[in-house]
C-alpha cells in the first residue's frame, strides 16, 4: 500500500483496462499509450489536469466519449471525491498503471 | 411520321449565333432591365396585397354552379357530366390564399408537424449547443412519430445510400484493401436487408421483430465535383492513431475531408486508439463531421479485420447511430430508467458483451430478457444479427427527415422536367419567366419560401421558352432554356452555387423550336430533347463528363414533330420519346440501353388524332402512362403494361372532359395517377387513378377553382402528396397542395405566390406556329379516330 497522496498526487490521463480488474479494483492503464485491445464496450477515462481538477470521460450515446469537468476533492486515507458524489480509494499509482476502488 | 429521310440537321447541330460553348456564356440581353437584386421581386410587381390578386368578379359567378357548367360536356358521347362537383361548399374566392371565405383563408403555408413534449433525449447533452439541440429535439419528435406509427415512411422501395469510404492510414498494413472494403459494404446491405444468414439464430420470441430496414449502400461513383469515382479515397498519415476527436475528418487534422453529407455517408477507416472500434454522430450534427469512424480492424471481413470483431458488426452498428438509434439498453449506465425510445425492445440494464446466452434476464424483462441480439447492444459481431420493427421505424423516419436528401429510391419515379420540381421530400423549386423574361426561381425548404413568399431570385437571361428543370439527385438542379438566339441554354445548383454563375447560362447551341426536355435516369446523367427548326428531333446527353455528341452538338432522331415532345425514363438507361406527328397521331421510339429503337430515326405509330402535345408518366419499371386530348377535347389516355399497349396499339380510353391545352400528370407512387387539366371556364380540374378505378369517375373531374392562365404544372414530392402551381389572370403565381387527406388552402383556394410570370406554359404562339407547319412526309397511313377503350 502506498502512502497517503495529497489531492495534487493525481495526475495523467488514464483509461479503464476493464480486462485486468480484479474484483472491485479497477485497473486503469495510460490513456494515450497503453494498447489497450479492442472493445465495443468504451472505457470511461480519467484526465487529472492539475491540482484538484479531473475530466472524467463515459462512453456516450454515440460511442464517443462524454466528458465531464469535476473537481477533485481529498478525503485522506488516499481517498478522493470526484465531483460531488463519486468517491475513490487509490490502492495503487504508479507511471503505468492507476488501481481504484469505488468507495 | 417520316422516318428522318435526310431531314438534316440543318440548324441545329454547332450553330452558334454567339460564341461557342464557353461556359459562363450570358445569355444575350442578359438581365439588363432586372430589378436592383435587393428587390428580389419580379418586374412589375409593387406590393400587391394577396386579395387584389385575382379578379374576384370571375370567380364569384362560378359559385353553385352545377357540374355540368365547368367543364362543357357538349360534343361528349358519354352522357356524364364531365366532373364532379366542387361539392358546392366551394364559396372559397378562388385564388388568393388570405382571400376571405370557403376556408380558403388558412394559406400562410404548409401545415407544421405536431410537437410533441415528452421528448428530452440527450438534453442534458446538448445543453451547450442550443442549435444543435434544437436539431435534435426535431429529429427525435419526427423518429416518435414514426416509430408511434402516427407517420410513415415516405420513401418507396429501397433507398440506396452512397458511401465514401476514406481510408487514412499510419502504417502500410492499415491501407486496406479495396476487397476488404467491399466486405464491409457486402456485410452493411445484408445486415440492412435482414439477409444476414445468421438472422436465424435470433431466439424465437425476437424473430418476428428482426427487420428490414430498406436501406441499401454502394460505393459512389461519382464524386462531389461529378468526377467518376471508386468511392474510396486513401491518405496516408504521420497520425499513428486518432480518437475521437474528429481530427481523422479534416485533411488538417491529418485526415480526410467529408464529402457533402447531404450525398453521401461518410465513413473513416483508421488507425483508432484506446481500443476504440469506432464511434458515430447522430443525425443534426455539423455537416463536416457527419459519418462514422471505424477501427480498421474492425471493418468488413477479410483483410486486417480481427476477431471477435471480424464480421462488419462495427459499422453496421455506427450506421444505426448515423440513423438515429440509440443503444439498446438507453445509455443510461446500468439502471432501467433509460430507453432506446423504442417499444419493442425490451427495457434493459447495461450493455450486454461477449456473446451471452438466452435468455438473459435484467430490469424485470423476463421471461424473455435483453434482446442482446440486437446490432446496438454492445456483444461481438457473432452475437448481433437484428434491427427490431421499431429501430426500423426510426431510422425510416430519419431518412424521410433530417436525412431526406440522400440516397434515392431505387424503385423512384423520374419525372421529366418541368418548371416544377422537388428534388426531396419537402422540398420544391419552381423556376419561372418574369415579364422581363428573365429566369426567376423559388423554392420550398421544407419550412418557409424562398426567398420569401412572394419573392423570386433573379437567376439572369432572357428566355424564350418555358424553364425546363430537372434533378438528379439530393440538392442537385439542372435548368434549360432557350434564349433569343434560341440555342439552348443550361444552368445548375450544385448544393451550394449556380453554374456557370448566378445569372451565367452554360451555350449549348442548337436553334430550338419550343421548350427543351430533359429527363435524367441515373445520378449526373442527363438526356436532352429539343426539335429543330425543321421540326425533327434532336438529342444531346451528359454522361457524367462531357455531352454528348459535343457541347453544341445533337444527335438527329429524325421526324416531323407537332408540339413538344415528351421524355420519360422508367429505369437506368432506358428511354421513351413520345411526339405527335404531323397527322396528328402519336408516335412514340425508345433507347433499350444499346440502340434506338424502332430505328435511329424511326418512330412506332400508336394512333389517335391529338390536339395536345402527349403528357407521360412512368410510375414503374417496363410501365408508361400516355395522355393527350382529342379533337372533342375530351382527355385521352393509353398505357404500356410492360408487354402491350392498352386499350390497343392505336386505341386510346376516354377520359372526359372539354380540356384547354395540355394535361399534367403526376404519380406519388406505383399505379396511382393524379391528372389536373384547365377548363373551358380556366378552373383547375382534377382526377386520379387509385390503382383500381379512376375517381371520382372514368369520365369525371374534381373541380379546384381558380382561373388560370397557364397550364397545371404539378409535383409529389413524396406518397399521398401534391402540388400544384398555375398563374392567374394577374400572371401571377399561384399554388395548392394535397397534404394526403384535404387541400390547401381549400378545394378551390390557393396560396398567392406573387410575381408577373411570362412564361410558365406552351408559349401560345409556338402552338399557332405549329399548325401553319406543312404537313409533309406523312406515313402510317390514315389518322384514326381515338377509339373509345
Amino acid at each position: 500500500m502506498m502512502e497517503t497522496m495529497q489531492p495534487g498526487g493525481l495526475s495523467g490521463s488514464w483509461a479503464h483496462s476493464f480486462e485486468e480488474d480484479e474484483g472491485d479494483v479497477q485497473v486503469y492503464r495510460p490513456r494515450d499509450t497503453f494498447a489497450f485491445p479492442p472493445s465495443r464496450q468504451g472505457r470511461e477515462t480519467l484526465d487529472f489536469r492539475g491540482p484538484g481538477q479531473v475530466v472524467s470521460g463515459m462512453p456516450g450515446p454515440d460511442d464517443r466519449q462524454v466528458h465531464t469537468d469535476e473537481g477533485v476533492t481529498a478525503l485522506g486515507m488516499n481517498r478522493f471525491r470526484l465531483g460531488d458524489s463519486r468517491v475513490i480509494e487509490v490502492i495503487e499509482s504508479g507511471p503505468e498503471v492507476l488501481k481504484v476502488r469505488l468507495a | 411520321m417520316p422516318d428522318g429521310d435526310g431531314q438534316g440537321d440543318a440548324g441545329v447541330v454547332s450553330t452558334s449565333p454567339g460564341s461557342d460553348g464557353a461556359i459562363g456564356n450570358m445569355m444575350p440581353n442578359d438581365g439588363r432591365a432586372s430589378p436592383a437584386p435587393e428587390e428580389r421581386g419580379m418586374p412589375g410587381i409593387a406590393k400587391r396585397t394577396p386579395s387584389g390578386d385575382m379578379p374576384s368578379g370571375t370567380m364569384e359567378t362560378r359559385k353553385g354552379r352545377g357540374r355540368e357548367h365547368d367543364m362543357p360536356s357538349g360534343g361528349m358521347g358519354n352522357g356524364q357530366g364531365g366532373l364532379e362537383a366542387a361539392g358546392g361548399g366551394g364559396g372559397s374566392g378562388g385564388f388568393g390564399a388570405n382571400g376571405g371565405g370557403g376556408g380558403g383563408g388558412d394559406g400562410g403555408g404548409l401545415p407544421q408537424v405536431r410537437k410533441c413534449g415528452t421528448m428530452d433525449v440527450h438534453r442534458r447533452l446538448l445543453s451547450s449547443n442550443p442549435e444543435y439541440a434544437r436539431r435534435r429535439d426535431e429529429v427525435e419528435i419526427e423518429a416518435m412519430r414514426y416509430e408511434s406509427g402516427e407517420a410513415s415512411t415516405q420513401r418507396t422501395g429501397i433507398t440506396r445510400i452512397p458511401v465514401v469510404v476514406h481510408v487514412v492510414w499510419n502504417t502500410p498494413a492499415q491501407n486496406i484493401s479495396d476487397a476488404q472494403v467491399v466486405s464491409q459494404i457486402d456485410v452493411l446491405n445484408r445486415d440492412f436487408r435482414r439477409t444476414n444468414p445468421d438472422v436465424s439464430s435470433t431466439p424465437a420470441p425476437f424473430l418476428p421483430l428482426a427487420s428490414d430496414s430498406r436501406v441499401e449502400f454502394f460505393l459512389a461513383t461519382t464524386d462531389p465535383g461529378g468526377a467518376p469515382t471508386s468511392g474510396i479515397e486513401r491518405r496516408q498519415t504521420s497520425v499513428a492513431s486518432f480518437n475521437d476527436n474528429d481530427a481523422v475528418k479534416t485533411t488538417a487534422g491529418g485526415g480526410l475531408n467529408a464529402w457533402p453529407a447531404a450525398n453521401y455517408l461518410n465513413v473513416w477507416v483508421c488507425p483508432l486508439g484506446g481500443g476504440l472500434l469506432g464511434y458515430a454522430q447522430f443525425p443534426g450534427g455539423p455537416d463536416a463531421t457527419d459519418g462514422v469512424v471505424i477501427l480498421h480492424s474492425a471493418f468488413g471481413t477479410n483483410g486486417t479485420a480481427a476477431a471477435p470483431f471480424n464480421l462488419g458488426r462495427t459499422a453496421t452498428h455506427e450506421i444505426g447511430h448515423w440513423l438515429n438509434l440509440n443503444h439498446i439498453w438507453g445509455d443510461d449506465g446500468t439502471g432501467c430508467s433509460g430507453t432506446d425510445n423504442v417499444a419493442d425492445t425490451p427495457n434493459q440494464g447495461g450493455a450486454n458483451v461477449g456473446a451471452p446466452t438466452f435468455p438473459r434476464v435484467s430490469c424485470s424483462n423476463g421471461p424473455n430478457g435483453d434482446m442482446f441480439m440486437n446490432y446496438m447492444d454492445y456483444v461481438d459481431d457473432r452475437a448481433m444479427v437484428m434491427f427490431s420493427a421499431g429501430q426500423v421505424a426510426r431510422m425510416q423516419a430519419c431518412l424521410d427527415g433530417v436525412r431526406s436528401a440522400i440516397g434515392s429510391s431505387a424503385g423512384a419515379i423520374r419525372p421529366s422536367s418541368s418548371p416544377v420540381v422537388a428534388w426531396g421530400p419537402n422540398r420544391l423549386d419552381t423556376f419561372v419567366l418574369g415579364a422581363d423574361r428573365a429566369l426567376y426561381h423559388k423554392w420550398w425548404n421544407g419550412s418557409a419560401w424562398g426567398p420569401s413568399v412572394t419573392g423570386y431570385e433573379l437567376l439572369g437571361g432572357v428566355c424564350t421558352s418555358v424553364p425546363q428543370a430537372v434533378s438528379w439527385g439530393a440538392n442537385r438542379l439542372d435548368v434549360f432554356v432557350t434564349g433569343t438566339d434560341s440555342a439552348l441554354y443550361h444552368k445548375w445548383w450544385n448544393g451550394s452555387a449556380w453554374g456557370p454563375s448566378v445569372t451565367g447560362y452554360e451555350y449549348m447551341g442548337g436553334i430550338c423550336v419550343d421548350d427543351p426536355r430533359i429527363v435524367s435516369w441515373e445520378p449526373n446523367r442527363l438526356d436532352v430533347f429539343v426539335l429543330g427548326t425543321n421540326r425533327a428531333l434532336f438529342h444531346k446527353w451528359w454522361n457524367g463528363s462531357a455531352w454528348g455528341p459535343s457541347v453544341t452538338g445533337y444527335e438527329s432522331l429524325g421526324g416531323v414533330c407537332v408540339g413538344q415532345p415528351e421524355i420519360v425514363s422508367w429505369g437506368p438507361n432506358r428511354l421513351d420519346v413520345f411526339v405527335i406527328g404531323t397527322d396528328r397521331a402519336l408516335y412514340h421510339k425508345w433507347w433499350n440501353g444499346s440502340a434506338w429503337g424502332p430505328s435511329v430515326t424511326g418512330y412506332e405509330r400508336l394512333g389517335g388524332v391529338c390536339t395536345s402535345p402527349p403528357k407521360v408518366i412512368a410510375w414503374g419499371p417496363n410501365r408508361l402512362d400516355v395522355f393527350v386530348t382529342g379533337t372533342d377535347g375530351a382527355l385521352y389516355h393509353k398505357w404500356w403494361n410492360g408487354s402491350a399497349w392498352g386499350p390497343s396499339i392505336d386505341g386510346f380510353e376516354r377520359l372526359g372532359g372539354v380540356c384547354v391545352g395540355q394535361p399534367e400528370v403526376v404519380a406519388w407512387g406505383p399505379n396511382r395517377l393524379d391528372i389536373f387539366v384547365i377548363g373551358t371556364d380556366s378552373a383547375l380540374y382534377h382526377k386520379w387513378w387509385n390503382g383500381s378505378a379512376w375517381g371520382p369517375s372514368l369520365t369525371g373531374y374534381e373541380r379546384q377553382g381558380g382561373v388560370c392562365t397557364s397550364q397545371p404544372r404539378a409535383v409529389a414530392w413524396g406518397p399521398n402528396r401534391l402540388d400544384v402551381f398555375v398563374t392567374g389572370t394577374d400572371s401571377a403565381l399561384y399554388h395548392k397542395w394535397w397534404n394526403g387527406s384535404a387541400w390547401g388552402p381549400s378545394l378551390t383556394g390557393y396560396e398567392y405566390m406573387g410575381g408577373i410570370i411570362s412564361a410558365f406554359r406552351p408559349k401560345e404562339e409556338a402552338r399557332e406556329e405549329t399548325i401553319e407547319m406543312p404537313m409533309t412526309l406523312q406515313d402510317g397511313g390514315t389518322p384514326s379516330i381515338m377509339a373509345n377503350a
